[in-house]
């Protein structure tokens, strides 16, 4: 074989392995970034067994506290709006958009609960019913599952992120845009807001 | 043809498969120097037109051939090599991630998941193999399913979304049955391998395209076009001998999958009610995804338009096999009618807004979609002969359906609910690891409340009263049903969960039999997702006996001591493995400890098929040669088969409850 063909020859081999490279490459991000994907599904699952809870909270609540109708309703509407929200980031995990969107309207939920529940302390009655206890009970569950959940996502996020950022990936990343993801972070609500207790 | 006969088969296939995919590369790449030689042609033809003398053209050229043959191959070759690893590596879950399927959560409470869910947790229970995970393809409408994955234990099932909403549960049943059929019989490496090597022959076609996508300019710039063309037209025709290859491949197996799905649920009413379905509604089984094509022979009817080189057998042909009496006409069921199809004791559960609402949509679900009583068919072998019981090994009857959902009847429906959610799973694997000895329990408690995350140990305390209403047999399915769950762990929770349970484990000093078959069970499904040795089942390393007798001998003293007279035992159960050279020796008893049980294990897990039957055997015959089957026994069998990565249907039961 002539020189310039055996050249020719070194040369196809050394593309296809920088092709074999560059494959490898986006594959490995494609994997990470199902990865998180489906731990976001988790997540997912948990928040919607807390919507689902939140509704009969809220009737219990009115047979005892019907006229502190402005926190009802906001815990009604912020959990509308967190479940619209859930649905918009449930349909694609890797938009940054739709996961910060969630992570805002469950901060909103979060704080109308905290004040719903802050309130229910001056209705021992309410308390002591059967039905609330229960609905608590579940809620705090389904609160630590949530959390659980989160945490393995926030580390499947952290391992994608890293994964991208590293060089030479960070190139191929850009090509065919790998965006960053978000992480979940969602402020404590029993923290945040310190309970209004007024004696009039 | 058993199981292991089936799956040493399929690896000998895949040798065939590569001699029909060398000759289509060898046409290929002479395909491609023609193509090459006729640009030359014509590019000269032009160049001569201004030039009158006439040059005679030379068709063989041997040095231009090489060079044309061997950029070819490598390409080809390099570029299935690189797919091949790619999904070996992947495994199932990474094709069905490329088919576009989502996992469905094991905790989930909509109707229609729960439902297949719990079709899948039955059968894999009953076929004794872990619950592979399930994905759904979401946006197809038509019915079709796969199996993918490279070995049984990263088996993975997926099923379209038409599929899961729109058949009826005995139908879904038949589906799922023909996939783990596939599973069984050792398909899943074939496809693989035969994903792979067509990759390569596709990849030509792949170049031309993007070759007649770039923009480029210039004189020389109808050339490259024309050689991106010419590319495209030899990929086709590459694409073709693929076609011819996977025609001649898959056609059989899918009747001989379809063939094992009845036997195992006894129902061909089911199967042929999904093939009829297939037939009748307006999109059939057809995929609108990209890839359909790499992987139509993969699924469950014929993914694709064209019938031309068809991977599956017609579908009149294959509902006539089950159902002689169908008169090849279809009829037309509309979207609509499809959805209505529900027969009335699989209601959708109310929307229930209670305190308990989960644990209700949970329970309504599950009672709709649990398991109709199908006629009785005769129970399954029962522990009498060793060779009807290795017969049952993958090819798993209806009897064990049966056996398997009652078997999942008996456990408490809370504990279930726990068991398919990561977070709680972890606390039901606790609750599992309680000894019965009230001053061992009493130390375990201290260590899970010192060691574990105080979340396990809450949800701990809250089932632990239903610690006693866990029947004994139900232990081992009870671990199966918290794998998937516990699958979805990260990193970081799973080695502190790993932590607490071998702090519990050794609460006693001592390793009890179950607790080895749960930790075996737990290293084998779920370590390697997590960084563990990976490869150990890989690369089939031992044909001959003489290279394991001392794992054998290991694994066959472990037993023996397990008997009422080990040395009897012993020497009954070598003296039925074939090999008469091999020489196996019982082990000393104070030297028969759990880490040379593991090692011997992983070492045997790298045997062939056909050693792991006879050390299956040879376990059986020594298990049961005292006439009185230990419940320690059992355990230590479902380990020891689990390892080796060979499904046991449930039939072992005990005779005695002693310890």
């Amino acid at each position: 074989m002539s020189g310039a063909a055996a050249g020719l020859l070194v040369l196809t081999g050394v593309c296809i392995l920088i092709l074999l490279a560059v494959v490898g490459a986006y594959n490995k991000l494609v994997t990470l970034r199902n990865r998180f994907k489906n731990a976001f599904a988790q997540i997912d699952v948990q928040l919607k067994r807390r919507y689902d809870l939140i509704p009969n909270l809220v009737e219990t609540a009115k047979g005892y506290m019907g006229h502190e109708r402005a926190t009802l309703e906001a815990v009604i509407q912020a959990r509308n709006q967190a479940v619209s929200a859930g649905k918009a980031a449930a349909q694609n995990p890797a938009d940054g958009g739709a996961m910060a969107g969630l992570v805002g309207a469950e901060g909103v939920l979060s704080g109308a609960l905290g004040r719903l529940f802050a309130l229910s302390e001056a209705y021992p009655d309410l308390k002591a019913n059967q039905n609330m206890m229960q609905l608590t009970e579940e809620l705090t569950s389904t609160e630590n599952r949530i959390s659980f959940a989160r945490q393995a996502y926030n580390d499947a996020v952290t391992i994608y992120n890293t994964a991208r950022e590293v060089f030479p990936t960070v190139i191929i990343a850009g090509m065919f845009n790998f965006a960053s993801a978000v992480l979940f972070e969602v402020a404590d609500s029993t923290q945040k807001e310190a309970p209004k207790v007024s004696f009039s | 043809m058993d199981f292991f006969a089936r799956q040493e088969k399929t690896r000998r296939n895949t040798a065939v498969l590569l001699v029909y995919f060398f000759a289509a590369v060898v046409g290929t790449a002479a395909l491609v120097y023609v193509v090459f030689q006729l640009a030359l042609f014509l590019l000269l033809g032009q160049a001569s037109s201004n030039h009158p003398s006439s040059v005679q053209f030379v068709w063989w050229q041997p040095s231009w051939f090489l060079l044309t043959f061997s950029a070819t191959m490598m390409v080809v070759g390099i570029s299935s090599m690189a797919k091949i690893i790619d999904l070996r590596r992947g495994g199932g879950s990474g094709v069905a991630e490329l088919m576009g399927g989502r996992q469905i959560q094991p905790d989930t409470s909509d109707f229609y998941e729960r439902r297949l869910l719990n079709i899948v947790e039955e059968m894999a229970i009953a076929a004794g193999m872990t619950v592979p995970p399930v994905y759904v393809l979401i946006g197809e409408k038509g019915i079709n399913a796969f199996a993918a994955g490279y070995t049984v234990r990263d088996a993975v099932v997926a099923v379209t979304n038409g599929a899961m909403t729109g058949l009826t549960r005995d139908e879904l049943q038949g589906v799922v049955a023909h996939e783990f059929s596939h599973i069984f019989n050792g398909d899943m490496r074939l496809n693989i391998h035969l994903m792979g090597n067509l990759y390569g022959l596709l990849v030509l076609t792949l170049i031309g395209r993007g070759i007649l996508r770039a923009k480029v300019r210039g004189k020389g710039a109808v050339y490259v076009y024309m050689i991106g063309g010419a590319l495209l037209a030899v990929g086709s025709i590459g694409l073709l001998f693929g076609k011819l290859i996977k025609s001649a491949i898959s056609r059989q197996r899918e009747f001989l999958a379809d063939a094992s799905a009845v036997q195992f649920t006894r129902n061909p009413a089911g199967l042929a009610g999904a093939l009829k379905k297939i037939g009748g509604v307006a999109y059939g089984s057809q995929l609108s995804t990209a890839q359909a094509e790499a992987a139509s022979h993969m699924f469950f009817s014929n993914g694709l338009r064209s019938s031309l080189f068809a991977t599956h057998p017609p579908l009149a042909e294959r509902i006539r096999w089950l159902e002689p009496s169908f008169n090849g006409k279809f009829e037309r069921i509309t979207q609509e009618k499809l959805c209505q199809a529900l027969p009335v004791n699989e209601v959708a559960p109310q929307d229930a807004s209670s305190s308990d609402i989960y644990t209700r949509s949970i329970n309504v679900a599950a009672a709709g979609a649990a398991l109709q009583p199908t006629p009785r068919s005769p129970s399954p072998a029962g522990p009498s002969n060793p060779d009807k019981l290795m017969a049952t090994i993958g090819a798993p009857l209806q009897g064990h359906v049966q056996a398997a959902s009652q078997l999942i009847e008996s456990i408490p429906a809370e504990l279930k609910a726990q068991a398919r959610d990561p977070y709680a799973a972890r606390a039901v694997i606790c609750l599992l690891l309680l000894d019965n000895d009230e001053s061992v329990r009493t130390n375990q408690l201290k260590i899970l409340r010192g060691q574990a995350d105080p979340a396990v140990f809450a949800e701990f305390s809250k089932i632990l009263p239903l610690r006693d209403s866990i029947p004994f047999e139900a232990k081992l399915p009870l671990l199966e049903l918290t794998i998937p769950a516990l699958k979805q762990l990260s990193r970081s929770q799973y080695l502190s969960f790993l932590a607490d349970l071998l702090a519990l484990i050794e609460a006693d000093r001592r390793v009890s039999v179950f607790e080895y078959a749960l930790e075996r069970v737990l290293m084998n499904r779920i370590d390697p997702l997590f960084g563990g040795n990976k490869n150990k089942m890989r690369t089939a390393g031992h044909y001959a006996f003489c290279g394991v007798e001392n794992e054998i001998s290991w694994v066959l003293s472990a037993f023996a001591r397990l008997n009422s007279d080990p040395e009897a035992a012993f020497k009954k159960a070598a003296a039925s493995v074939p090999d008469t050279r091999a020489k196996f020796a019982l082990q000393p008893e104070a030297e028969c400890g759990w880490k040379e049980l593991d090692a011997a294990l992983d070492k045997l897990s790298g045997a062939s098929f056909y050693i792991k039957k006879w050390v299956l055997a040879a376990a059986l015959v020594c298990l049961m040669h005292d006439r009185e089957i230990t419940i320690e026994e059992v355990e230590l069998f479902r380990a020891i088969a689990d390892s080796l990565d060979c499904p046991v249907p449930p039939w072992l039961a005990a005779t005695s409850l002693n310890k």
